[in-house]
């Protein structure tokens, strides 16, 4: 679908939701590992968005509303093809990732590291560092996307960094070839 | 800054300590902690930089456009009663409200007197003057009839 056909096609589109795609992607990348599968479940998004666009005004997040459908989506065809999934996830470090060569040609084990790292974390801490880390949402935010407490958040994120932390501590003790 | 990072780890800074934290990394001295969360930064910045190639389609609109209609309907005829409604009334108060006032004379509005007792006095002189009247008048009619059997009689009478 070309760029001008995308925008004609747009003007009833809730705008807020248009401008979060690429967030709504990353977030669905992260769970599924999968290009192919994250772009899926975005367009599923957007279908059911533009279904119930008339109905947005009674939605006080919509973005918050949408990140919680990506993650439904998510799941549940994580839990349907497991092991695509892992596959796909090594061909998505190569491809999508470490978007300045130049920049990643001395750290590039770090990061790959820290990927391993972030990717060995549960399910709702890697949700969590997600959102307020890679996408800077709120904790209220946060909440309302992975329908969870504000304690539940908070506590997944404490969680989540300290493991990061102490497995960072250990990379630059230990070296990066034995990590 | 070192308050921020203890925070950080915690899990327990905000959103904007957190952006302050970014931008005091990009120029942070070289220890160890820092180089900790600079890499870090540069692995959040990474996965910030990954977008979605494929642009989603947008389905055509063909049923909100009857959903619109339906909406807009109740509203106009809503809008158009109260129009008409506001037009009577000015229609009412504008043209027939002063013919009404036309016929009755400003001085009917005004006080006359300011004593009570006084008002009341004239108030009864009137009332019997108009009582004395009215049985003059009666009298009269009596006449009046008369006159008129009479002159019905002179008439048939000339006819014949």
């Amino acid at each position: 679908m070309s760029r001008l056909l995308f925008e004609m096609a747009s003007q009833d589109f809730p705008k807020s939701i248009l401008n979060a795609q690429h967030k709504l992607y990353r977030f669905a990348l992260k769970i599924l590992g999968s290009v192919q599968e994250a772009e899926d479940v975005v367009q599923e998004v957007f279908i059911k968005v533009w279904e119930k666009r008339w109905e947005m005004d009674h939605i006080l997040n919509p973005e918050a509303w949408c990140m919680r459908m990506v993650k439904n989506r998510s799941l549940d065809k994580l839990k349907a093809k497991a092991n695509q999934a892992h596959e796909a996830i090594e061909s998505v470090k190569k491809v999508d990732r470490h978007a300045k060569p130049d920049s990643l040609a001395e750290n590039k084990d770090m990061l790959k590291h820290i990927s391993r790292i972030m990717d060995s974390l549960p399910e709702k801490q890697k949700m969590c560092m997600h959102l307020r880390e890679i996408e800077g949402m709120s904790y209220e935010e946060i909440t309302q996307a992975l329908d969870l407490s504000m304690d539940q958040v908070k506590t997944n994120l404490y969680r989540a960094r300290q493991k990061l932390r102490r497995k960072l501590n250990q990379l630059e003790n230990v070296g990066i070839n034995q990590g | 800054m070192k308050e921020i990072i203890e925070k950080y780890w915690k899990g327990e800074s905000s959103l904007e300590e957190e952006k302050l934290l970014e931008k005091w990394l990009l120029d942070a001295p070289d220890t160890k902690e820092n180089r900790e969360l600079k890499i870090w930064l540069k692995w959040k910045e990474s996965e910030r930089a990954i977008q979605m190639q494929r642009l989603p389609e947008i389905p055509q609109a063909q049923k909100p456009e009857k959903a619109k209609v339906r909406r807009l309907a109740p509203t106009k005829i809503l809008l158009s009663v109260a129009a008409l409604i506001c037009l009577l009334w000015l229609i009412r108060t504008s043209l027939v409200k002063p013919q009404l006032q036309k016929e009755t004379p400003s001085w009917a509005y005004e006080d006359s007197f300011e004593d009570p007792e006084e008002a009341y006095k004239v108030t009864e002189e009137a009332l019997l003057l108009l009582s004395t009247k009215m049985n003059t008048s009666k009298k009269h009619k009596k006449k009046l009839r008369k006159i008129h059997i009479l002159s019905d009689l002179i008439e048939s009478y000339t006819k014949d």
